[in-house]
């Protein structure tokens, strides 16, 4: 019944913020915060022997069941959505316009990606995932900016649900085979098993390409960048820091159990493409001019690695790349926050037309370094211990893969070091207000968590390795 | 005992954070004496840690908690107390105080006063991470966090983007040595199962299950020594290091960082010794080194860059050692270079300070009157590293030249060549500097003075290592035999693989007049040169010579890697941006005729609020199509 609570708490709140006419963010907050107290004490009374699990079969004759888990990983992503999630709604600085409405799509979208995390059944999976959509979609229709707003999103949402068609028809294939076809989570790892490599191999294509497309993965990330620029930020950050960690968390929940020699066998073509993926996304955010778009691009970078790495279907690589998606998921909404913070004081984030910040803001200098070194994955932050083991996952399906993949080590230090330099450093000034209470607080926390899980992972990576 | 060796890094960190936040009113003296003890205790403890091992000269861990356990991944915060670890933080600890002490004089006049000292204290933390972690991954950390106080101090004047490019070239330049150490523990743990230097080496023997990939585990790890230790061709970066204050020069770009990769070539040296391939790559990758860092520094006027590339090329010296075998001549060489060029800097700074902030040695000349401790502790640190005895530099640069000899001729005449080139281009740096006229402007020679004694009790302390450090490579030598009992080399010899010196007594003691004639031979010419004849320094326009155009280009590195690495990378990136990102992925989905029609359809269908309607149909469909099944 927890695992049902943690699922309801955002989705009711939902429904009556948009029957609400409050316009503040208290509400929400609020609710996400009871959301993850319920989720750690559920996982706390699980240790105990309390049973959090849900299990309600929906449509018998098909095997479809409204059921929900809390496994290791699933317990990692509800913690990585719901204190993101409450770090994007308090990042809100101003007032929006139908804020209501605003806040219910938002814990509607987290409740649907709750429900795709603790999924145990492939069709609720995908339900879920498929659901995400329309609520991200309104948010970036009714408050995103620009020109072409209107085509920008359709693409967005036209691409994803093309994409996830693919899923579709991989999961039906997959249950299809069974004797007493069921969605549940077990029957079909093991009926996928069963399945001959070559079988496997084109399960696995559906599945990947669908992730693929969410992730985003070169060649299909052309959605991403300019949706992320026109959504509003808030939209942005759902989409960066929890959004797209369903794919490669579905990756590792539902491909990898599922049909394990098809990516050994024939999917090597879904790690080369996602190699490629980081160093076409390092180089392009090299030539990027505008923080925004720089830091959109990093993260496709940051994203093809955790696909690779997990791909390589080993414990360092599945570790790796859950404690990546964590740590990824809390630097992007800091990284985003901080460009908010200078775009609000600037009026644009075009890097070569600012410099010397530092110089009237210390605090924000040192913040966001320790910032950009976690996304260098400097060592003694969080970013480090993922990509350190994604690369080790890697390395064991070559050494030059790993290679290949590394110099992104090179490329990440240079382009953020060069953003880094232009924007806070030099002589020239750009005026910039202190940080308030709220922006601090805000980096602040992300420093902690970044640092903490860079000394002391094992935290983090316990709670992965927890397997009721 | 050795459990003490946990809180050898942690006073320099409490340093850091004390400084940091809560550092905001105390006065810069408070804040000086702060870090400065910080780093002095560390000293304390381990002159401790040290005391211990010279009577029991083992391997002891002392961990600290678990770091990452993934499945068959363990890898602990824990730290490996032996000879050569000791040795290491000795003189970091020891060294670093010393430029401690000297900052607190020499940057009290900057607005960035706390700061400094905090990232100074950062960096010794990170320092002996490095140097204590018993695993390579802790070493990485180390590595790494001593790159990021590096880049933090180059750009510390961070106004100037001169600094700040500076900064990000060695933070750039060294990434592509640590992809390299990166991949080597990759391949090692892969190989291996462990990172731990206990499993790999000391009571395992793991590394040997590298089989066939020995060779390569050993290249990449170089490559990651190349990058940290400025070694060719990846020495680029520490030249324009120099950019940083004059005690970063000294402590992280001179005595204690860039020595690092000498460090971990000597801590693998069970890797190294296994593979001749590797060996040969990281002689000649040294000598290389030397040589071209002596031949630039022939024609530099600016008096930090002069003693830049010296060091760089002094590491090509270190690295000729490690890639012959000499692991234990190659430490020893560390140590007095330590002492030596940390002296030679801060004195530099002395000048510099004396100057106003001028660095070109063509404007100073005749300084000897105004500053004479300065003068002295100079004096002494130049004879050192032109390695005249008894002074530091002649034993273990001897020892590099007697081991050069005995293996691989060509690399001894090359060494000979670099060691004769440093006693050229270290007294002409001093000559032009403290002998002769003044020839700076008459605002700057009314403003000459000597230092204050916070920096000139480093110098002096220092000036007495670099004239006795270098006993501690033969104590007993001296009235019995030039060739008895290395005492350091025996010291490591339970922590590295031992170098085997067959040069008889007389052979050696030939070699080292020899060397020393030709150093006296070089001392001589630059005194004829630039004090007799009282010839001065060109200026760059009055340069003819294509050969001297070249050296004062320092080979074109600069340029060169900018036309085939950097602007080819750029072109690659914005092409693809261009034709790949812009055009081609763009035209598959907004391109074809149909598709753009679909999109307008569908927009219309947005407008009357339908969209719902069409997600619901889907689902519902979907739904319906499973029951079909």
């Amino acid at each position: 019944m927890i695992a049902l609570a943690i699922f309801s708490i955002p989705l009711l709140l939902s429904l009556l913020m948009f029957n609400s006419r409050s316009n503040s963010n208290k509400l929400p907050i609020l609710g996400l915060t009871l959301t993850l107290f319920v989720a750690i004490a559920g996982k706390v009374l699980q240790a105990y022997g309390h049973a959090i699990a849900l299990d309600i079969t929906l449509i018998d004759s098909i095997g479809f069941h409204f059921s929900l888990i809390m496994d290791g990983p699933a317990f990692v992503m509800v913690l990585l959505t719901l204190i993101a999630g409450i770090g994007i709604l308090y990042s809100i600085d101003r007032e929006i316009p139908n804020g209501n409405r605003f806040y219910a799509w938002s814990l509607m979208m987290i409740a649907a990606m709750l429900g795709a995390f603790m999924a145990s059944d492939a069709l609720m999976f995908y339900l879920c995932y498929e659901w995400a959509l329309i609520p991200i979609f309104f948010l970036i229709l009714k408050w995103g900016h620009g020109e072409h707003l209107a085509k920008i999103t359709m693409r967005f949402f036209l691409y994803t649900l093309f994409g996830s068609l693919f899923m579709m028809l991989s999961l039906l294939y997959v249950h299809q085979s069974m004797v007493h076809p069921t969605f549940e989570m077990n029957a079909m790892w093991e009926a996928g098993k069963a399945l001959s490599a070559g079988q496997q191999g084109w399960v696995f294509a559906g599945l990947f390409i669908a992730f693929a497309v969410k992730m985003p993965v070169f060649p299909f990330h052309s959605w991403q960048p300019s949706t992320y620029d026109h959504a509003p930020i808030q939209g942005t950050m759902l989409l960066a820091a929890i959004m797209l960690k369903m794919a490669t968390f579905g990756l590792v929940r539902w491909a990898l159990p599922m049909v394990p020699e098809g990516i050994a066998e024939h999917g090597q073509w879904a790690i080369y493409l996602s190699v490629i993926s980081v160093i076409y996304a390092s180089l392009m955010a090299l030539t990027q001019k505008r923080l925004k778009l720089m830091i959109a691009y990093s993260s496709v970078a940051h994203v093809g690695m955790i696909s690779a790495g997990v791909l390589s279907n080993t414990d360092q690589g599945t570790v790796g790349g859950i404690f990546e998606m964590f740590s990824h998921g809390i630097l992007a909404v800091a990284m985003f926050a901080v460009y908010q913070m200078i775009e609000s004081r600037v009026g644009h984030d075009k890097m070569n037309e600012m410099g010397g910040i530092r110089t009237s803001a210390p605090t924000f200098a040192f913040l966001f370094f320790i910032l950009v070194m976690g996304s260098v994955a400097l060592p003694f932050t969080s970013g480090f211990v993922g990509e350190f083991l994604l690369l080790q996952g890697l390395a064991n399906v070559g050494i030059g893969m790993a290679a290949f993949a590394g110099l992104s080590v090179i490329l990440g230090a240079a382009y953020m070091l060069r953003g880094f330099q232009k924007m806070m450093l030099g002589g020239n000034q750009t005026a910039f207000a202190s940080l308030t209470q709220k922006e601090t607080l805000i980096l602040s926390v992300s420093v902690i968590f970044v640092i903490a899980l860079g000394i002391y992972p094992n935290l983090l990576i316990q709670l992965i390795q927890n397997t009721i | 005992m050795e459990k003490l060796v946990a809180l050898i890094p942690l006073f320099p960190a409490l340093g850091f954070l004390w400084i940091t936040f809560l550092g905001k009113n105390m006065s810069k003296n408070a804040i000086g004496t702060l870090a400065t003890a910080m780093v002095g205790i560390s000293f304390v403890l381990a002159g401790l840690v040290f005391s211990t091992q010279l009577h029991e000269g083992h391997a002891t861990m002392v961990k600290v908690f678990d770091w990452i356990h993934v499945g068959s991944f363990k890898v602990d915060i824990s730290f490996i107390v032996d000879p050569l670890s000791s040795l290491y933080i000795l003189f970091i600890t020891g060294v670093g105080s010393l430029i401690h002490l000297y900052s607190i004089g020499y940057m009290r006049e900057d607005e960035g006063f706390h700061r400094f000292m905090s990232y100074l204290n950062l960096f010794v933390f990170f320092m002996l991470l490095l140097v204590l972690g018993d695993n390579l991954l802790l070493l990485f950390v180390g590595w790494e966090g001593v790159g990021v106080c590096s880049f933090m101090l180059i750009g510390f004047w961070y106004k100037e983007h001169a600094n700040n490019d500076a900064a990000k070239k060695a933070f750039v330049i060294n990434r592509v040595g640590d992809l390299g150490l990166l991949l080597a523990m990759t391949l090692i743990f892969i190989q291996c199962g462990s990172l731990n230097y206990n499993d790999l080496m000391i009571s395992g023997g793991d590394i040997a299950s590298l089989g066939k990939w020995t060779t390569l585990a050993a290249i990449l790890l170089f490559i990651g020594a190349m990058g940290k230790s400025a070694q060719f061709p990846l020495h680029t970066w520490l030249p324009d290091a120099m950019a940083g204050p004059t005690p970063v020069s000294a402590l992280i770009h001179a005595a204690t960082m860039v020595t690092a990769g000498i460090y971990l070539v000597a801590r693998f040296s069970d890797l190294f010794a296994m593979s001749e391939m590797a060996s040969q790559v990281v002689t000649w990758a040294g000598v290389i080194t030397a040589v071209m860092g002596a031949s630039i520094a022939l024609t530099q006027n600016d008096i930090k860059k002069v003693l830049a590339y010296s060091t760089v090329s002094q590491l090509g010296f270190m690295f000729a050692a490690l890639g012959m075998g000499a692991y234990s001549i190659a430490v020893f060489h560390v140590v007095t270079h330590a002492f030596f060029k940390a002296l030679l800097f801060l004195g530099s700074g002395s000048v510099i300070h004396a100057m106003g902030g001028e660095q070109d040695i063509r404007r100073m000349g005749g300084l000897k009157s105004h500053m004479s401790i300065t003068y002295w502790t100079f004096l002494i640190g130049t004879i050192a590293i032109a390695g005249i005895f008894p002074f530091a530099g002649f034993f273990s640069k001897d020892q590099i030249l007697a081991h050069a000899m005995e293996n691989n001729l060509p690399v001894f005449i090359l060494l000979m060549l670099a060691a004769a080139g440093t006693a050229f281009y270290m007294f002409r740096m001093f000559y032009l500097t403290f002998h002769g006229e003044f020839r700076g402007t008459h605002e700057q020679e009314h403003h000459l003075h000597e230092s204050p004694a916070t920096m000139t009790t480093p110098l002096i302390v220092l000036a007495i290592a670099s004239t006795v450090g270098g006993f501690i490579g033969f104590p007993h030598a001296i009235g019995e035999s030039m060739h008895i009992h290395h005492w350091l080399d025996h010291f490591l010899s339970g922590t590295v693989v031992a170098a085997h010196s067959h040069l008889d007594a007389t052979a050696e003691i030939i070699l080292a007049i020899v060397a020393m004639a030709i150093a006296g031979g070089m001392i001589y010419y630059a005194y004829n040169t630039y004090v007799s004849k009282g010839n001065r320094a060109l200026e760059d326009d009055e340069i003819q010579s294509g050969l001297h155009q070249l050296l004062l280009k320092k080979y074109g590195f600069d340029e060169l890697y900018d036309n085939i690495i950097r602007k080819p990378i750029d072109y690659l990136a914005s092409g693809l941006h261009h034709w790949v990102e812009d055009k081609a992925l763009m035209n598959i989905v907004d391109g074809s005729g149909s598709s753009v029609k679909g999109i307008a359809r569908l927009l219309q269908g947005l407008q009357n609020g339908q969209i719902i309607t069409y997600l619901l149909a889907m689902i519902g469909g979907l739904i319906a199509l499973l029951f079909l099944i």
